[in-house]
């Protein structure tokens, strides 16, 4: 702990600079806007946006984008309370007590409970990331290839064991994925690999972007449409300075189950399918079963805001502990933050923390930042962002349509991937509408040509012994909870029968 | 079509898309080469492999009924979402393929107008505002702040003078390179726009003209 102490300090010091702190509030304002949005989320804001960021350097770029993440967890309460319509899925379950609140003209008292315990889960689960954080990196220099390769197997198998998604599509998602990234020129012979009709544009691969872009900017923006035809209705927000300080106080009554949703929403947000969602659904049911008064749950209780809320942002914090300790992302948003710094020249993994600290602790001293600035941009602004909601969709989608194209074109600066993204778009959203998953798609095409080269040099140097990735401790006990995660559905359907 | 049919028709798509994929890598080595390890197209081969057994294993389920989307008989998509989502759908084509052939500078608007004006039903002053505008924070966004030079097909030999005025070495060549129109009319009408709207917000009608959506549709 007293080791952390002055890399924490160097690192608040960093978040300070100037544009860096510019970045934070500029990053927080956009994530709290692109929150609120219906049917926009962090990861739309971070794959959209991402482009933009390489006009500052790489750390002011991380910060700007962990401040969208950030500001996005705080944002999605706002459309849930308002307008009824999660922000994103980790707003859900905001909605069952936020929209009863609002309806009884209570909204300013969600709203209020929302930001403060967004900022208590913010802060608990960053002390907790400091912790956590340096001797777990420390932990995975230890790693070969063949531990790499088994972390990144249970990765994809959380996704299978946990996601609650359709196991043969989530694994087709998971597999496509690795296949887009293995287009391009082979990482080891240099051969060029599934290179369609000769077509030039596929010799530098997929850009993870135009994928990220297409599936989370066109896609999502089509399935938003398709399912809110655009129509919705906005609750008023009456708040004044006296109110605010008499929704403060009421703090004291959520703030147990509000630490405890805290604590859990972190790790729950460090298994790479869990994340946001599942982790503020949890915590409202934890909230629920320890309440003196369940009944009231569902039917406008405070707690019943302030549980989920400190729990979402918890786990976007903790969704960052794997990204940047393994160089496995926690969430579909750290696997873009992961590419985005690929895209930067950094190799995510426990060598950060030795060859740049900088960076690292910068990061982490923007949460601090970021976590008090998003609370006071929320409270202060709160009437402004609910205005924004009354921006009718037909003004919002060209925009992004246009940020969509212009933010694919980036990257490579070619026609070929915007084409690219267009396809994946619409694909994305065919498929989505049968319940094929996206996010595992994303995760994989960020991871692929890590986990190829890993398991490449591993049975280069096992002479093609597949036994070496469960004959080594580390990377046995990976694939064996990888095997158990897997199964897990299973066990799960058999118990059930019988 | 039905979610039903949909499935199996997308299930049946995909595993062709497996084969292909499959028959593509092993057109490269997926055997194991002495001294280098797996063969570039192992990989792949594999991968593909086991998403062609995915898509069995959906078509069966689907056989079996097994999931709710095999059992659905819900159109995969309604007239209406049809009419909502192609729209879009087809006015980012549309987008795409002017910027291909016309550059985006000439898409944008072309773009813009007709989300603006024909989909969303919006008021000639918000329309005009934003076709003007975004381009213009495009333009100074990528081109000037970022140095990413955009697409602009045959378009390019006109934006010279806006190329002087970026890389500008003094007042006078900045000067000359305002006066000329591709600079000039952009900057007057982003003038004219932003002086509508403080007019207009200070007379607070600003959020109805945005609104005016609604009450048109």
């Amino acid at each position: 702990m007293e080791s952390v102490l002055p890399l924490l300090g160097a690192g608040l010091i960093e978040a300070l600079q100037p544009l860096n702190l510019m970045m934070i509030i500029i990053g927080c304002t956009v994530g709290l806007l692109v929150g609120a949005m219906p049917g926009l989320g962090s990861v739309n804001g971070v794959a959209i946006l991402l482009p933009i960021t390489f006009l500052v350097p790489p750390t002011a770029a991380i910060i700007f984008l962990a401040a969208i993440y950030y500001g996005a967890m705080y944002g999605g309460a706002i459309s849930s309370i308002t307008l009824g319509i999660p922000g994103a899925s980790t707003a859900v379950a905001t909605v069952f007590d936020g929209r009863p609140l609002a309806q009884q003209g209570k909204a300013d008292k969600a709203l209020v409970a929302a930001a403060v315990a967004s900022f208590i889960g913010g802060t608990v689960s960053v002390i907790l990331f400091t912790l956590f954080a340096p001797p777990l990196a420390a932990f995975a220099l230890k790693f070969g290839p063949p531990e790499e390769f088994a972390l990144m197997i249970l990765a994809f198998a959380t996704f299978i064991g946990l996601g609650g998604d359709d196991i043969p599509k989530t694994i087709f998602s998971i597999l496509i994925g690795l296949v887009l990234a293995t287009i391009g020129l082979d990482i080891i012979s240099g051969k060029p690999r599934l290179i369609f009709g000769d077509i030039s544009g596929f010799l530098h691969g997929i850009n993870f972007l135009v994928l990220a872009i297409g599936i989370y900017g066109i896609g999502e923006m089509l399935w938003t449409l398709e399912s809110t035809q655009g129509k919705v209705s906005v609750h008023k927000v009456k708040m004044s300075f006296s109110s605010l300080l008499g929704n403060l106080k009421q703090v004291k009554e959520y703030i147990g189950t509000t630490t405890l949703g805290s604590v859990l929403g972190y790790f729950v947000g460090t298994l790479p399918a869990a994340g946001a969602t599942p982790a503020s659904l949890m915590s409202y049911g934890l909230a629920k079963t320890f309440s003196k008064d369940p009944e009231s749950f569902g039917k406008g209780k405070v707690a019943g805001v302030a549980a989920p809320e400190a729990a979402n942002n918890a786990a976007s914090t903790g969704s960052m502990l794997p990204m940047i300790t393994l160089g496995i992302p926690g969430s579909p948003t750290t696997a873009i933050l992961l590419g985005g710094m690929i895209i930067w020249g950094l190799r995510p993994g426990p060598l950060l923390f030795t060859e740049h600290p900088d960076f690292v602790w910068g990061l982490i001293g923007s949460l601090y930042i970021a976590n008090a600035v998003t609370l006071v941009i929320n409270l202060a602004c709160i009437p402004l962002f609910v205005k924004v909601l009354t921006m009718p969709f037909t003004v919002l989608a060209p925009i992004i349509y246009i940020l969509c194209v212009v933010g694919g074109y980036a990257p490579t600066q070619t026609m070929h991937d915007v084409w690219l993204m267009f396809v994946f778009g619409i694909v994305g959203y065919m498929l989505r509408k049968l319940n094929y998953p996206v996010a595992p798609a994303v995760l994989a095409i960020v991871l692929g040509p890590l986990a190829e080269r890993s398991l490449r040099q591993s049975l280069l140097a096992s002479q093609g012994d597949f036994t070496t990735f469960f004959t080594r401790p580390i990377s046995g006990v990976c694939m064996l909870i990888a095997l158990l995660l897997v199964s897990y559905p299973l066990i799960r359907k058999l118990r059930q029968r019988g | 079509m039905t979610v039903r049919t949909a499935e199996l028709v997308f299930a049946v798509l995909l595993a062709l898309c497996s084969i292909g994929l499959m028959v593509k890598s092993a057109e490269l080595n997926i055997g194991w080469i002495e001294g280098r390890g797996p063969g570039s197209g192992a990989w792949p081969f594999w991968l593909s492999t086991g998403m062609l057994l995915c898509c069995i294993w959906t078509i069966i389920r689907w056989f079996k009924r097994v999931t709710p989307e095999s059992r659905s008989e819900e159109p995969y998509i309604s007239g209406e979402t049809a009419m909502v989502v192609g729209t879009s759908a087809f006015a980012i084509l549309s987008l795409l393929v002017i910027t291909q052939f016309a550059g985006i500078y000439i898409a944008l608007p072309v773009f813009l107008f007709f989300y603006l004006k024909f989909v969303g039903h919006h008021s000639w002053a918000l329309t005009l505002t934003l076709v003007i505008c975004v381009p213009v924070f495009i333009f100074c966004l990528f081109e000037w702040a970022l140095k990413i030079p955009l697409p602009k097909a045959f378009t390019e030999e006109s934006f010279y003078p806006v190329y002087d005025l970026i890389y500008a070495q003094s007042g006078g060549e900045r000067l000359s390179a305002m006066v000329s129109p591709i600079v000039g009319l952009p900057a007057l009408g982003v003038v004219i726009a932003i002086g509508y709207w403080l007019w207009h917000l200070f007379s607070k009608r600003s959020q109805r003209i945005i609104n005016s959506t609604e009450e048109a549709s």
